[in-house]
């Protein structure tokens, strides 16, 4: 059962291999966008994507209020399981 | 769709933008408000307190609509529960109204309207458009059509993002230090206590660190519960809302409190910028980080320049020169109304975010016991300084 759980989830997880949005967790309120220090960060009214310009400083992940950014999958320092 | 041209195209219809826009078409711009949202207002970003004094010095018309409750002033409490009430009269600059943001911001972009400002939503800008190094307009985006709109003058009122004016070369990028991240629950079925739904709460301490937790009452029951820390005191993902759930498990009168909504986003604490005017360009409100430092609010600065920016587009549409040059008594009189200020709370807050909570225990103690009439931080640390200079040593050159 709880695999099934696990699998309904995760699908939400864009991992573009630069770093990884949970679309169900975003809340799309821009904190990650001001944040980042070298504007890789780009938010479409509701839809949030990662270019190559990231550095993978965490900023984004820290400061976002919801936990929706993590490191991409493979990266060290990934919490999202 | 093809290119639209205009004299200025403002990004963001939030209460800056759209005060910039309506202030420039008063004053006889041809004016292009753009939103990427596909509604003005919403979703809300914000804690959603503002000081009265800034309704009236913008002329913006009163409206029931749009004011959620009217409080008595603010009351702060210290991490061991001290609690320093300030009435309005005090307080001064940033109680006073709670609003209903999503019928305000609406409200704001009427106005502009009115004055004859045309209105784009779901409109995202993209770039901005440069011809031989200048600025001539910005690229956007609306469903699924791009196109340009052509402009004399760029405003941009993007809020914290800050994204128009970085692609034009402005430095509106945050030390860790002076972000702050913010999560709030719309919460209702509020129990009774302190005084509720009198008074705006700011609770300090370890519980927030570098930063606080706000209560603003909307109405008998229902509150903004919010907080913000500062990203330097912040360590994993969701770091945030386990403080803001925490704190609120400590409140007997909100174990029955139920979430209505909940707000998130980001909220700069810097120091002002050297410059938010360029060719043919112009920051406004938090883009052009004018948020006050310590309280984090920025409705009404935003407000406020926004209609000095208007009034300057004015000027400069009926000289034919948008430049740098002809866009300065916009910037001179931003400056003089807040720069000062704003930079005064920037030094205050990088002290304030060392104090422990037992140094907040001691301050509010004693500002409790003798009783604040100005809330400003020179006449607060002037109090402290005659009853216990010890603790007010690290502020020395404030006073």
């Amino acid at each position: 059962m709880l695999e099934t759980a696990a699998v309904a989830i995760r699908p939400s997880v864009r991992d573009n291999g630069i770093m990884a949005i949970d679309d169900m967790l975003c809340m799309h309120c821009g904190a990650c966008v001001g944040t980042c220090p070298t504007n890789a960060i780009f938010l479409n009214e509701v839809y949030l994507t990662f270019n190559e310009d990231c550095t993978t400083c965490g900023m984004c992940v820290k400061v976002c209020p919801v936990g929706a950014i993590d490191y991409p999958r493979g990266h060290k320092l990934a919490t999202m399981k | 769709m093809p290119n639209l041209r205009c004299d200025v195209v403002v990004v963001g219809a939030g209460p800056a933008g759209s005060m910039t826009a309506r202030y420039a078409a008063m004053n006889g711009c041809d004016t292009i408000l753009i939103e990427k949202r596909q509604e003005i207002g919403s979703p809300v970003r914000c804690g959603e307190g503002l000081a009265r004094h800034f309704v009236e010095d913008t002329k913006l018309p009163y409206n029931r609509k749009w004011i959620a409750a009217e409080v008595k002033g603010a009351k702060i409490f210290s991490p061991n529960g001290t609690e320093l009430t300030i009435e309005e009269a005090s307080a001064g600059n940033e109680v006073g109204i709670v609003l209903e943001r999503d019928q305000f911001d609406k409200h704001v972009a009427k106005e502009a309207a009115k004055e004859g400002a045309q209105i784009l939503l779901k409109t995202t800008a993209t770039a901005v458009l440069k011809q031989d190094g200048a600025i001539t307009g910005v690229r956007v985006k609306q469903l699924e059509d791009e196109f340009n709109i052509e402009a004399k003058c760029v405003v941009a009122a993007d809020g914290y993002e800050s994204q128009v004016g970085r692609w034009a070369g402005f430095r509106t990028l945050l030390k860790a230090g002076d972000v702050t991240g913010t999560l709030q629950y719309r919460m209702t079925n509020i129990g009774e206590g302190y005084d509720f739904p009198n008074y705006c709460e700011f609770w300090l301490g370890s519980i927030a660190p570098a930063g606080y937790i706000w209560v603003f009452p909307k109405d008998e029951s229902t509150a903004n519960v919010g907080i913000g820390i500062s990203l330097d005191r912040l360590h994993k993902r969701q770091d945030i809302k386990g403080f803001l759930d925490r704190w609120i498990q400590t409140q007997p009168r909100m174990q029955h409190a139920q979430t209505l909504d909940m707000v998130t986003g980001g909220v700069s604490t810097c120091a002002p910028l050297k410059k938010v005017t360029g060719d043919r360009i112009a920051l406004v409100g938090d883009a052009g980080r004018m948020i006050d430092p310590i309280t984090g609010g920025g409705i009404g600065n935003g407000m406020y320049a926004g209609m000095l920016l208007g009034k300057t587009l004015g000027e400069c549409n009926e000289k034919g020169d948008f430049s740098d040059a002809a866009l300065q008594p916009y910037e001179k009189a931003w400056r003089a109304k807040m720069e000062e200020n704003l930079y005064r709370n920037w030094l205050a807050k990088n002290k304030l975010v060392t104090l422990t909570d037992q140094e907040f225990d001691d301050i509010v103690k004693i500002l409790a016991e003798v009783g604040v009439h100005k809330l400003s931080v020179r006449a607060i640390l002037k109090v402290l300084k005659e009853h216990n200079p010890q603790l007010v040593e690290k502020f020395a050159e404030f006073i």
